[in-house]
């Protein structure tokens, strides 16, 4: 389903932030990419949904060759793509249901359906009762949560999580990696990076470790 | 109908956030569209008297004296021979009076111990005399006449006037074109400041894979709905300009509906190429 092969990305030749990564992803895997602070988790993440290019290698996800793919179709490529971030990146103007249907609308379903989606993904993730209050009325975990479920509610073929629980308190992180499990049991695909390798272990998934740009580990 | 209300909801949300700067552009567009407007009036008006003054315009030939009816007829000839006269016909000293008569009322013949109204020939010409040099030739062929005292013909006015309008043309097109340009650079200007005020929820749309189109209507439409109101408002203020004009000084003919409507898709067009302007120049998509 994702396929990066011998990814290399630097900021001019004195300054390589990934070198030689390699790996793949099956449908339904749910991955934890591990590594401390400037180890390049963020940046390989950017790549997966082509917010910077890399400097040599081939990424695919599903039917596209991110390598080849013209601008214009960018967009699509990110329909396929949900990306929760550490800042949440809600809409402060939206309401958290606001903020979750606007990943349906983007793509065009119709009103009912995206309703619909919208309730079913806010109750799944426990802030249905939150729906109408925005942004800055939510806390750190809510917010969170509303930003996963925008990132789900498509059905997208990855869900990338860069630093997730990065603005979150440890109860919070635990119940947020939770929902990521629930939400993979149900077949998505999730790449977490994460700094926090002690939580990730305990999960038992997959685990890939990065050092100063370098993949070191892959492990089970 | 649903992107339709999408983008309202969120020109809505645009303008909410900086309502006292699109309130200003909307002035300042409007302001800006009410020149070119009005000299657009004045030259189509001005354009307007030339033609119904080419209409009446005549050649008076003034006379010494009353000539006989077979000289009249040898004149007549005469006259009629000379390029660009298309009609000729005599006017005795006592039409000329009957006529002053009927145009200035009684009152003012009233007092008059004689006639002084002499009796003339008047010419009607064709395009070939708007020319001054012809029409000079032809006043000196006929001023030859013996019987002439005296030949009267206003293409100097007619050619002043086609001047006048020439250089009101010109200078709308200068205005026009510069409040183009400004009215572009405003509306550039308030969509620029709305597009970073979104910043945050164009990146957020982009993330969720937003095409480029899905993000820039909104934009585009408030910078058309910005251009197209305030020429809806600069035409309203002509209009009513031009009805207070017409009652109080001098008669003022306002264009037709298809000459507003092409004004306010001129003041569409420019506020959404401002806008469009804007976000290609700020949004990266």
């Amino acid at each position: 389903m994702l396929e990066v092969e011998n990814i290399h990305k630097s900021y001019g030749i004195a300054h390589p932030v990934l070198s030689g990564i390699t790996f793949g992803m099956e449908k339904g895997e749910m991955v934890f990419l591990t590594g401390a602070s400037g180890a390049g988790k963020s940046t390989l993440i950017r790549l997966l949904y082509l917010e910077e290019k890399p400097t040599s290698g081939t990424i695919r996800l599903g039917p596209y060759d991110l390598n080849t793919l013209p601008r214009r179709r960018i967009p699509f490529l990110r329909r396929q793509v949900g990306v929760v971030f550490q800042d949440f990146r809600l809409i402060p103007d939206r309401t958290a249901a606001e903020n979750v249907a606007l990943a349906l609308e983007v793509v065009g379903r119709p009103g009912m359906e995206i309703r619909k989606k919208t309730e079913d993904i806010l109750r799944l993730v426990g802030i249905w009762n939150k729906k109408d209050l925005y942004p800055r009325q939510l806390s750190g975990g809510e917010a969170q949560r509303a930003a996963l479920a925008r990132a789900v509610v498509t059905e997208p073929l990855v869900i990338l999580a860069d630093e997730p629980t990065g603005n979150l308190d440890n109860a919070n992180s635990i119940e947020l990696f939770d929902l990521f499990k629930k939400i993979n049991i149900r077949g998505s695909s999730i790449l977490i990076a994460t700094h926090e390798v002690a939580m990730a272990e305990e999960y038992g998934r997959r685990i890939l470790h990065l050092e100063n740009g370098r993949l070191k580990e892959d492990r089970t | 109908m649903r992107t339709l209300f999408r983008i309202m909801v969120e020109i809505g949300r645009s303008i909410r956030h900086e309502l006292l700067s699109t309130l200003g552009t909307l002035l300042t567009v409007f302001l800006a569209l009410t020149v070119p407007g009005a000299l657009w009036i004045i030259s189509d008006n001005l354009a307007r008297t030339e033609r119904e003054f080419k209409t009446g315009l005549t050649m008076d030939v003034f006379l010494t004296g009353e000539p006989s009816p077979e000289r009249i007829e040898e004149i007549k000839i005469y006259l009629g021979s000379q390029s660009g006269i298309t009609n000729v016909k005599y006017l005795s000293s006592e039409e000329a009076l009957y006529k002053m008569r009927e145009i200035f009322g009684l009152d003012m013949v009233k007092g008059l111990e004689e006639n002084p109204l002499p009796a003339s020939f008047v010419l009607e010409v064709d395009q070939s005399l708007y020319d001054p040099p012809a029409a000079d030739r032809v006043k000196a062929e006929i001023s030859k006449l013996p019987e002439v005292e005296d030949v009267v013909f206003a293409s100097e006015m007619l050619n002043r006037l086609k001047h006048i309008i020439r250089s009101i043309k010109i200078l709308w097109l200068a205005i026009g074109i510069l409040v183009a340009f400004s009215a572009v650079f405003i509306v550039a200007n308030t969509v620029r400041v709305a597009v970073a005020d979104r910043r945050k929820a164009v990146e957020i749309m982009q993330l969720v894979g937003a095409t480029r189109n899905y993000i820039l209507a909104p934009f585009v439409s408030l910078g058309g709905i910005l251009g197209l109101s305030g020429a809806g408002l600069a035409a309203l203020f002509l209009g009513f300009s031009s009805g207070f004009v017409s009652r109080h000084l001098v008669k003022v003919v306002f264009p037709d509906i298809y000459d507003v409507m092409a004004f306010l898709l001129i003041g569409l067009l420019l506020g959404m190429f401002g806008a469009l302007v804007a976000t290609g120049k700020h949004l990266k998509i």
